[in-house]
């Protein structure tokens, strides 16, 4: 399903991959600082842009037990496609929700072959369906993508049961269709 | 290099630029004073930096008190010299 | 058999079985050698894979089932793999089993060389042959000795009398040990010719070019071809030049641009224009990191300084039995959000105190991070552990950290006109930046064993040393005026000689462990303010005079490389006019002469006797000329540059000059009329530029006006 508005909090539950296609939305502090106040949520950050002090402001309006909410979250970060799939593959099997922000950042690097970035695409995948069986997982995408990493793109979204946007994202006419699981 | 988080000086820039509307509907002279309070803060970027706050604002405006106390300190300390002639 | 004692000149693979060695033989003679050299790497994973290449493999390498250190996961299952012949078999494996471990895979032959054999490239060896097969070899000494025998290279210099660039170069400057002359290039057959005698007789070991890597080869080779005649560029005549392509990359934040190459075998080539670190620390600090990193000459003069600290990085591991994997990384371990903002902080960065101040002394660490990196045993497999041996990257570095302080020992207490006081500078400077670049190289992205973890451990431990430094000095009754990151500016009254401040050194030595040493006395410094408000001074920018009247400055547009030389020329002119002042007191007298200065140079500008190329901007393009909606100067120049059919790529620097109207900008390589010049702008240039030097001193003693 295709949802125009980015409000993923009710769709999150185990066995249901959500995908989100935006650029650093002030929605996903808000998600993370929600999900904090119900207890433990893990961040895998491939983008570099995990918003600390914004969620810690996000949490601290909406309770004051800022310190030990806070402790609920947990940040690991990739900075290669490599090290994205040393973080999936040793991600343990808990069942609070995980977050992967911007997984495919670290795969536009122009070092990286698109058959080698399709490899590794390929591993992250299959930790990512491991996840889903025992925690609610939800990804974020960049929706700027250079052309011969494009699939990519594609390859992430027909694997999720859920894709949001929002009308904020300047996402052109033609990829926006191209978006659309085939269901 | 791999840094994440924004840099107490990007989170001071973000901060005031947030408070954009406030200044602008401010006097001329009082957004003097209000730019002058902001260039105090700055003065002690490290300090707030090392508090490892959560919420760094309220450091940043410790550091604001903290430059207003030697203000009056030193004035106090001019008008003690004045007086003893 | 013979046996005969040299220098180890250069290392390459064979085309069909392992490796050539070119040794400078004391008796003089360049010989071309040959040596068997086995590749040998590791694979591990899954069971059934292995098994699938061990049949792939059989009778085309040689197998072995056994156990080797990964350096995170410890003793692993791996299949040696051997291999005698130099063939695309690494590549065949894995493009066929792309998911398994490779360590060991892609090994520069020279350091793969140097860890068999431990003779070091540009060391002293001894050898015994078999004709030209090498049947033993040994070094006689070692990279870390401070004063090599130095090795007795023929030089020969090749450049063309214009820059090709601009305009097709008529004839050849070649310059030798025996004098230098002019060929013309043209006729091409007569040019050929008459280039090959020169190489013949001469038989350089070094050819040094300007636009020898994207023009001078490319057109030599081309000419070859067309004549059918040879030149011996290379002495080895099984190899052609070896070229490289130019391209553009993207690297921390911002696109680079790196031109062609022509690598030669047996002689070395450097081109003086695409080596921005031979320009640095000339041939001597080349051939210093050649030797302590294991990289070939030609490498060096062309790559970054982190090419060499990698290599380093990989030679310790090779010498110790870690495996080092070809693309396996450790990702971060897990983090609260309160530690993260604990953890994710640079170097300590204190605000200048604004202002002039007097007898101020700049007190820096000698190369902080890797000094800690040592002595606090950081290393991604050592983190956490106490008392853990040391680790892979302290052992790396340790050597390097010890030279280069030996090395800046030895140049004190050398006078300034001694013979050896150049080359060990180069020497000491090329090691300098190889330890500038270890915290990057060594880090969590580009690095083999890297961790973020480590290097957040280096910068939290830097803090804490800059805060224990600043508690001594103020122990001791000294005010800080500024800190940046590893270097500190005190000021304590009553103090402004060197031998004056030994005291804090000392006592900063004994609290933190690690070396700080005095980099000067000012006579003054000031802190000048930021553009946007006089009331916030800005880290790391200053200028100032020290004692012996040389004048310091840094963030300031004199260092700037997109202003042009006029600017920084007539802020230097200025700095250097307040530096005649004996002390701060005295600045002011010279406040009209700055002022005669400034008016000076304007006149001189409006009235067309300022050199064109010196208000030449250098910018580069940061993205393809197509992608801009509102053109950058830079991309204007690059425009103007694609119109008369020449290329132009992201990360190319642009020189072009401010003109009137229309076009904003005058490419340099298309001819600039000095009449259009853009003088309103090069003048507010200018004030800016002045004003930001004297903004602190008072202004109303100056006449400026336009």
């Amino acid at each position: 399903m295709y949802r125009m508005r980015m409000n993923l909090l009710p769709q999150l539950k185990t066995g249901s991959l959500l995908v989100a296609l935006t650029n650093q939305n002030a929605l996903i502090p808000d998600l993370i600082a929600e999900l904090a106040l119900r207890g433990p949520v893990t961040v895998l950050d491939g983008g570099n842009c995990f918003p600390a002090y914004r969620i810690a402001q996000l949490i601290r309006r909406k309770s004051l037990q800022v310190d030990s909410i806070s402790k609920h979250i947990f940040v690991r970060r990739a900075f290669t496609c490599y090290q994205m799939v040393n973080l999936l593959e040793s991600t343990l099997l808990f069942g609070y929700p995980q977050l992967i922000l911007g997984l495919l950042t670290t795969f536009q690097d122009d070092q990286v072959k698109p058959a080698e970035a399709d490899r590794l695409l390929t591993l992250c995948l299959s930790h990512i369906e491991r996840l889903c069986l025992v925690a609610p997982v939800a990804i974020t995408l960049e929706p700027a993508i250079l052309a011969e990493k494009e699939f990519l793109l594609k390859r992430v979204c027909e694997q999720a049961d859920e894709i949001f946007t929002s009308h904020s994202e300047s996402v052109p006419q033609e990829k926006q269709l191209s978006f659309f699981p085939s269901t | 290099m791999g840094r994440t988080l924004s840099t107490i000086t990007q989170y001071i820039n973000e901060t005031e630029t947030m408070l954009s509307s406030f200044r602008r509907a401010l006097r001329r002279s009082d957004q003097y004073i209000f730019d002058g309070i902001f260039a105090s803060a700055r003065k002690h970027i490290t300090a707030i930096s090392q508090t490892d706050s959560l919420l760094p604002f309220e450091t940043v405006l410790l550091a604001m008190l903290l430059e207003q106390a030697k203000e009056i300190s030193a004035l106090r300390h001019e008008i003690e010299q004045k007086r003893n002639g | 058999m013979d046996e005969i004692t040299g220098w180890l000149f250069d290392v390459y693979n064979h085309s069909e079985r392992g490796i050539v060695l070119w040794v400078i033989a004391d008796s003089g003679e360049r010989l071309r050698l040959r040596m068997e050299l086995p590749i040998t790497l590791y694979l591990a994973g899954d069971f059934k894979l292995l098994r699938a290449v061990w049949i792939f493999l059989t009778g085309k390498a040689e197998l072995i089932r056994t156990k080797r250190r990964d350096l995170f996961l410890g003793e692993r299952d791996v299949m040696q793999v051997t291999l005698a012949e130099n063939n695309d078999l690494i590549h065949e494996l894995q493009s066929q089993f792309p998911s398994l471990d490779y360590y060991d895979a892609d090994i520069p032959i020279s350091l793969r060389f140097i860890a068999h054999t431990g003779v070091y490239l540009l060391g002293r060896c001894r050898l015994m042959l078999n004709c030209e097969r090498v049947q033993d070899i040994q070094p006689l000494d070692s990279p870390w000795e401070l004063a090599p025998e130095p090795i007795p290279l023929r030089i020969m210099e090749l450049s063309p009398d214009t820059d090709p660039a601009f305009r097709a170069p008529s004839r050849l400057k070649v310059k030798t040990e025996r004098g230098a002359y002019f060929i013309n290039m043209e006729p091409q057959r007569a040019f050929l010719i008459s280039l090959q005698a020169d190489l013949r007789r001469c038989d350089p070991d070094l050819i040094l070019t300007n636009h020898g890597d994207g023009w001078l080869f490319p057109k030599l080779t081309e000419w070859c071809k067309e004549t059918g005649l040879t030149l011996d560029i290379n002495r080895d005549r099984e190899r052609m030049i070896q070229t490289r392509k130019a391209n553009s990359y993207f690297a921390y934040g911002q696109t680079i641009h790196r031109g062609a190459q022509s690598h030669l075998f047996g002689r070395w080539h450097i081109d003086r224009r695409n080596a921005m670190m031979f320009n640095e620390y000339g041939l001597e600090g080349v051939m210093e990191q050649s030797r302590v990193t294991g990289i070939g000459v030609q490498e060096m003069a062309r790559k970054s300084p982190g090419a060499g600290i990698t290599a380093m990085q990989m030679l310790t591991a090779m010498k110790t039995g870690v495996m080092i994997p070809l693309h396996k990384q450790q990702a971060e371990g897990s983090k609260t959000l309160a530690g993260l903002i604990r953890a994710d902080k640079g170097g300590l960065i204190y605000q200048p105190t604004l202002g002039v101040h007097r007898n101020v002394a700049q007190i820096d660490f000698a190369s902080m991070y890797p000094s800690i990196m040592v002595h606090h045993n950081v290393s991604p497999e050592t983190l956490g552990k106490e008392d853990s041996k040391q680790g892979l990257i302290p052992q790396t570095l340790q050597p390097l950290l010890e030279k280069r302080l030996k090395l800046k020992e030895l140049l004190t207490d050398l006078d300034e006109r001694d013979y050896q006081v150049k080359v060990l500078k180069q020497r000491a400077a090329a090691l300098k930046w190889l330890l500038v670049v270890c915290f990057g190289y060594l880090g969590y992205k580009n690095a083999r064993f890297g961790k973020i973890e480590s290097h957040e451990a280096v910068t939290a431990i830097s803090r804490e040393l800059m805060l224990q430094a600043k508690e001594v000095a103020e122990e001791l009754g000294f005010e800080i005026l500024h800190m940046y990151v590893d270097s500190l500016f005190v000021q304590k009254e009553g103090l402004k000689e060197k031998q004056d401040f030994e005291h804090l050194l000392l006592a900063i030595t004994e609290q933190t462990k690690i070396p700080i040493m005095i980099e000067g006395v000012y006579r003054w410094v000031c802190f000048p303010p930021s553009s946007r408000d006089v009331r916030i001074s800005v880290p790391n920018r200053y200028f100032g005079v020290l004692a012996n009247g040389e004048v310091k400055y840094r963030g300031i547009e004199a260092r700037r490389r997109d202003v042009p030389f006029w600017v920084k020329k007539i802020q230097l002119e200025v700095l250097n006019c307040l530096a005649k002042a004996n002390s701060l007191d005295e600045v002011p007298d010279y406040l009209p002469e700055v002022a005669d200065i400034v008016n000076q140079a304007k006149r001189d500008l409006r009235n067309g006797h300022v050199p064109l190329e010196e208000l030449v901007v250098i910018q580069s393009l940061s993205r393809s000329v197509e992608t801009y909606t509102s053109p950058s100067p830079a991309a204007r120049a690059a425009m103007q540059l694609q119109a008369t059919g020449n290329e132009v790529a992201p990360g190319q620097f642009m020189r072009f000059v401010f003109v009137r109207g229309e076009e904003r900008v005058r490419v340099w390589e298309l001819g600039v009329d000095a009449r259009i010049v853009d003088i309103k702008r090069y003048c507010a240039m200018l004030d800016r530029a002045v004003d930001g030097v004297m903004g602190m001193f008072e202004k109303e003693e100056m006449g400026l006006g336009m």
